[in-house]
C-alpha cells in the first residue's frame, strides 16, 4: 500500500516537473513579453502624435488592432493636457507660470501640449490565470501611464 | 513510506524545490527588468519634456542690427552666455514624472517626486551644467533637491597643441562649450589668480574634428564626474547604486550622451510599492532639433537673414523667414518681453570675473552641494578651474 502511494506521488512530481513547470515558465514569460509589447505599441502611438500633432481614428484603430493581435485584453485612455501660460503670475523661474489643463479634444494638439496614455489590463489573461492556478505565481495587472510633450 | 519510495523520489522532490526557488528568482528578475523598462521610458519622456520646455522659455535673443536692445542681446551670443533658469527644467521634469507615476499635477506632487524619486538630475546648457541631488540637510532627515552653481565645462585639449600656429600646450586648460565653436584658454597670473583670456576668435579657427571630439569627451567626462558626486550624495557612498555616463563616443552610433543642451536624470523608485527596487537613467533631447526655437538672427555678408536656434548657438540657418513673417514678429515680441533693459554685465565675461574674484573664500565646504545649500554658489565654480 505504501509503495502504491509512493508511486502516485512520484507520478504527480513527474507531471509537475515535466508539464506544469515548463508551462508556467512559458506563461509568465509570455505575459511579461506581451506587456512590454503593449507598452511599446502605446509609446509608438504617442510618438506619432508628438510628431504629427494629431490623433486620428485610424491611428487608434491600428493601436487597438496591435493590442488585440498580441492577445492582451487592455483598456486605454488618451489624455490631452493643454499647455497654458498665465502672464499675470510670475512663476518660480522668474518667467510666466505654465499650467496644464486636461481637455476633451484628443484629436488635435499644439506645441507644448502633453499627450498621455493610460493603459490598464481589464482582467487577468489566460496565461496569468494558468500561472496562478498551477504554481501560485501572481503577476500584477498592467496599469501604466506615459506622457510626452508635443513638439 | 518505504525505503524504495524515498530513494526513487528524493531526486525529483529536490529538483522540484530547486525549480520553485528558480521560479521565484526568475520572476523577480523579470519583474525588475520590466519595471526598469517602463521607468526608463517614463524618465526619458520626462527628460525630453524638460529640456524642450527649458529651451522654449529661455530668453536668449540675438541679432546684429543697430537696435540697441538687439545689439546688447547679441553680446550674449558672442560671449556664449545662454541665459537660462534650470528650475524650469526641474519643474517640468517633476511635473511629467509625477503624472506618469499616477500622481495628480499639483505642487505637492512635484515636491514629493523631487524628494523621493529624483536622486540626481543634471541640466546641461551651452557653457556649463547644473547638478541637482537629494541632500539631507537637518537632523530630522529632511531632504531637498539642491543644485550646484553653474559648473563650466573645463578640460584639456591636447589635440590643439598639435597645431603649431595655436601656440598652446597639451596641459593647458580651456573653458569649453557644447556648440564647440568657441574655446577659451585659462591663464594664471603671477599672483596666483586666474585670468580668463578671450581667445575664441583666434583659437576657434583651429577647431577640427579631432579637437571637437576631444572637447566632447572632456565635457562628457566632466558631466559624468558630477553625476557620480550627486549619486554619492544621494546614496551615501553606496557604490552599488552608482552609474557612469560613457565619456568616450560609442563606436557604433558615434554619439555621446551630452552632445547638446540636455537633461540627465537618475530616478529611483524604491519608495514606490511595486515590489522591486528600480533605478532608471534617462537622457533628454533626442528629438530636440524638431522643437528648437529661434533665438536670434543676423545678416550675412550679402544681406541675407540668418537665424540662430536655441540648441545650436553659433550655427545660423537661412530657412526661418524674413522680418514681417510670423516667426520674426514672434521673435521680436519675445525680445521686447525678455530684454526690456538688457544689462551688459550679464554676459559670461562678467560672471566669470565675479566668480574668479571670490576664489579666496572657497575653504569652508566639502562639496558643491553643501556650498550651494549655504548660499555660497560661486566658490565652487572657481575650483573647477584648478
Amino acid at each position: 500500500m505504501l509503495d502504491f502511494a509512493g508511486k502516485v506521488i512520484g507520478i504527480i512530481i513527474a507531471f509537475v516537473l515535466c508539464v506544469v513547470a515548463p508551462l508556467v515558465n512559458i506563461s509568465v514569460d509570455r505575459t511579461l513579453l506581451t506587456e512590454r509589447e503593449v507598452i511599446t505599441a502605446a509609446t509608438d502611438l504617442l510618438d506619432e502624435v508628438v510628431d504629427s500633432k494629431q490623433l486620428t481614428d485610424s491611428m487608434l484603430q491600428q493601436f487597438a488592432a496591435e493590442c488585440t493581435g498580441l492577445g492582451a485584453s487592455v483598456d486605454y485612455e488618451i489624455i490631452h493636457m493643454q499647455r497654458t501660460i498665465d502672464s499675470s503670475v510670475v512663476g518660480i523661474a522668474g518667467g510666466h507660470t505654465v499650467n496644464y489643463y486636461k481637455v476633451q479634444n484628443i484629436n488635435e494638439y499644439d506645441t507644448g501640449d502633453k499627450v498621455g496614455i493610460h493603459i490598464k489590463s481589464i482582467s487577468l489573461t489566460g496565461t496569468q490565470h494558468l500561472a496562478e492556478a498551477l504554481a501560485g505565481v501572481f503577476i500584477p495587472e498592467l496599469d501604466r501611464t506615459f506622457y510626452e510633450r508635443v513638439r | 513510506m518505504s525505503r524504495h519510495f524515498v530513494l526513487v523520489n528524493f531526486a525529483p522532490i529536490l529538483f522540484g524545490l530547486f525549480w520553485l526557488i528558480y521560479l521565484i528568482a526568475w520572476q523577480r528578475n523579470n519583474r525588475e527588468s520590466f519595471e526598469t523598462f517602463v521607468l526608463e521610458r517614463q524618465v526619458n519622456f520626462a527628460a525630453d519634456s524638460a529640456i524642450e520646455e527649458l529651451l522654449v522659455r529661455s530668453p536668449s535673443v540675438v541679432s546684429d542690427t543697430t537696435d540697441s536692445r538687439l545689439s546688447a542681446a547679441m553680446a550674449d551670443l558672442t560671449s556664449n552666455e545662454v541665459t537660462v533658469d534650470p528650475n524650469i527644467a526641474v519643474e517640468e521634469f517633476s511635473t511629467t514624472l509625477a503624472v506618469e507615476l499616477g500622481l495628480p499635477d499639483t505642487y505637492s506632487s512635484r515636491e514629493y517626486v523631487q524628494h523621493n524619486y529624483i536622486k540626481a538630475l543634471q541640466v546641461c546648457v551651452n557653457n556649463g551644467f547644473y547638478t541637482y541631488t537629494n541632500l539631507t540637510y537637518n537632523s530630522k532627515g529632511q531632504a531637498d533637491l539642491i543644485s550646484t552653481p553653474k559648473i563650466p565645462y573645463v578640460g584639456v585639449v591636447p589635440a590643439l597643441s598639435e597645431i603649431p600656429a595655436a601656440h598652446t600646450n597639451p596641459d593647458d586648460k580651456f573653458a569649453l562649450f557644447l556648440s564647440k565653436s568657441a574655446i577659451f584658454r585659462i591663464l594664471w597670473k603671477d599672483d596666483g589668480t586666474i585670468n580668463r583670456v578671450l581667445e575664441s576668435t583666434t583659437l576657434g579657427q583651429y577647431i577640427n574634428d579631432k579637437i571637437s571630439d576631444q572637447m566632447s569627451e572632456e565635457i562628457n567626462t566632466r558631466v559624468s564626474e558630477y553625476m557620480q558626486k550627486a549619486l554619492v550624495q544621494a546614496y551615501g557612498n553606496n557604490s552599488a547604486k552608482t552609474l557612469r555616463i560613457p565619456s568616450a563616443p560609442s563606436k557604433i552610433r558615434g554619439t555621446m550622451p551630452v552632445d547638446g543642451p540636455t537633461v540627465l536624470a537618475v530616478v529611483d523608485t524604491s519608495e514606490r510599492n511595486v515590489g522591486v527596487e528600480v533605478i532608471a537613467f534617462g537622457v533628454g533631447g533626442a528629438q530636440i532639433v524638431r522643437n528648437d526655437p529661434c533665438v536670434g538672427y543676423r545678416h550675412n555678408e550679402v544681406g541675407e537673414w540668418l537665424w540662430a536656434k536655441q540648441s545650436r548657438l553659433n550655427e545660423f540657418f537661412a530657412s526661418l523667414g524674413n522680418p514681417g513673417d510670423a516667426a520674426f514678429d514672434e521673435l521680436y515680441d519675445k525680445l521686447a518681453d525678455t530684454h526690456p533693459d538688457p544689462d551688459p554685465s550679464h554676459t559670461m565675461s562678467g560672471l566669470m570675473e565675479m566668480y574668479l574674484g571670490r576664489a579666496s573664500e572657497r575653504k569652508y565646504f566639502d562639496n558643491p552641494f553643501e556650498a550651494a545649500h549655504f548660499g555660497c554658489d560661486e566658490d565652487w565654480v572657481v575650483m573647477e578651474y584648478k
